[in-house]
């Protein structure tokens, strides 16, 4: 089994990848801020191009499950019927001068389909979070799930802020929030933020290939 | 400012190289146990022998921002389960909330195909499911239940609509393991996951599932760069403690 089998894109995308990483932390070491906007500006019409590809995968993907009659068909269906006619008002709307005011239009279908819709999905996943925080000690039965749920429960607690505006509770408050809560995120952070570096300067290496390589 | 920047990049890539060219001279590994890691591996043998899928979900991370480096991740881990999983009759099934990444996928999942030597491969199988984080979340749901699933990886930028997610790897009975960059998504995993990856375990997944000593190396320049700041940290700490007391 060849892993890196020779193919023309494999190089010249990696020489690519190399250079265009290699300039832009460039800009951000040597504060050569014009030729980074201009870097980015380009960079911002492929990512814009790809969201366009992204909608047109979304909708070729369901139109495939129609065509094939698969389970979910019918919400298939809601997906292509919603996605065109939001397309069709849309460049209605913003293209032509004949769309009359009087009918809902982008914003109409933002505000009374998308937001509710996405209310409701955040309502759901308040409610997954309640019985996942109820079921944690018996999925993982160790110190560190009986610590985390111990840790919501009084986090809760003080940020109900009853008896706990004054004194001991303030105090208490402060040093949950500001010493352990604070610090350990800091940690995590710390560690995040050394992962991001070293994935970053792999690809600058062209070690990781995220591409077709 | 620029020149701090610099010294740490140039540090960072240098220890890099070095312990690679040691770890290129070594036979045996020495990488602290993540029982996560080795779990997924099982996971995917047991998914390719089973005749199931393994669903990987690479997130919205932005690859213009910061949170592009845990998709990277995600694509990194992506190609090695690929590599093992993509000549069963279930190959894995690839979701993105973002399109570029959706892109990425495909081509990830393509390019491993031709280095199988495999005639077929379906784009179908690298999917942008939603460009918002809840209808990202709500595209990868049904998914779970109707493609024959049997594990998920999350490894990517996810926030709280993540616990959606989980929740349908839970109600369809399949294994999840996860991990995110973002910290409140951090605690929605750890609370929902059934196996979690805290801070910058994801990051080590490449080096845990085979990607390449460059990943090992990288791993173990985490570590000797965490060990610096750490010893700076306490060394500014005191200094800032005795300037206060004299």
């Amino acid at each position: 089994m060849n892993r890196f089998k020779f193919n023309l894109r494999s190089p010249v995308a990696t020489v690519v990848t190399i250079a265009a990483g290699g300039i832009m932390l460039l800009t951000y070491l040597m504060d050569l801020q014009n030729l980074q906007t201009v870097i980015l500006d380009v960079v911002m019409i492929g990512a814009a191009t790809a969201l366009v590809i992204g909608v047109v995968n979304l909708f070729s993907v369901h139109v495939n499950k129609i065509r094939t009659g698969d389970s979910g068909a019918v919400g298939s269906a809601a997906l292509v019927v919603a996605l065109v006619v939001t397309f069709l008002v849309t460049m209605a709307e913003e293209i032509t001068t004949f769309y009359p005011d009087s009918l809902p239009g982008a914003d109409w279908i933002l505000n009374t389909i998308q937001v509710p819709v996405e209310s409701a999905l955040m309502g759901v996943m308040a409610i997954t979070l309640v019985y996942a925080a109820a079921r944690l000690v018996t999925l993982r039965p160790n110190i560190f799930s009986v610590l985390f749920v111990l840790t919501l429960l009084l986090t809760m607690i003080i940020s109900t802020q009853m008896g706990l505006d004054s004194g001991m509770g303030q105090g208490l408050r402060n040093f949950l929030v500001h010493g352990l809560a604070s610090g350990g995120a800091r940690g995590i952070l710390i560690g995040v933020a050394l992962g991001t570096i070293a994935t970053g300067l792999r690809v600058l290496m062209g070690f990781d290939r995220p591409y077709d390589g | 400012m620029t020149l701090v920047n610099f010294i740490v990049v140039v540090t960072f890539a240098g220890l890099m190289v070095v312990i690679y060219l040691i770890i290129q001279q070594r036979e045996e590994r020495h990488l602290r146990d993540i029982p996560s890691f080795y779990r997924l591996k099982g996971t995917v043998e047991l998914a390719v022998e089973d005749g199931t899928r393994i669903h990987v979900a690479i997130g919205r991370g932005d690859v213009l921002s910061p949170r592009g480096a845990a998709a990277l991740v995600g694509l990194s881990m992506l190609r090695e389960i690929s590599m093992v999983a993509s000549e069963s009759d279930y190959p894995p099934l690839a979701t993105a909330g973002d399109g570029l990444l959706g892109i990425l996928a495909q081509d990830t999942m393509r390019s491993t195909a031709r280095a199988l030597n495999l005639t077929r491969t379906n784009a179908d199988m690298g999917r942008v499911t939603g460009l918002t984080p809840f209808s990202y979340s709500a595209g990868v749901m049904p998914l779970i239940f109707d493609e024959n699933v049997s594990s998920n990886l999350l490894i990517g930028s996810f926030s709280n609509e993540v616990a959606l997610i989980t929740s349908a790897g839970e109600r369809s009975q399949t294994r999840t393991l996860a991990g995110t960059d973002n910290l409140p998504g951090q605690a929605i995993l750890y609370a929902t996951a059934h196996e979690p990856l805290v801070g910058e375990e994801m990051y080590a997944g490449g080096a845990y599932l085979g990607a390449g000593p460059m990943h090992e190396a990288s791993l173990h320049t985490q570590d000797v760069i965490r060990w610096i700041t750490i010893g700076l940290i306490i060394v500014f700490s005191i200094t800032g403690l005795l300037k206060g007391l004299l």
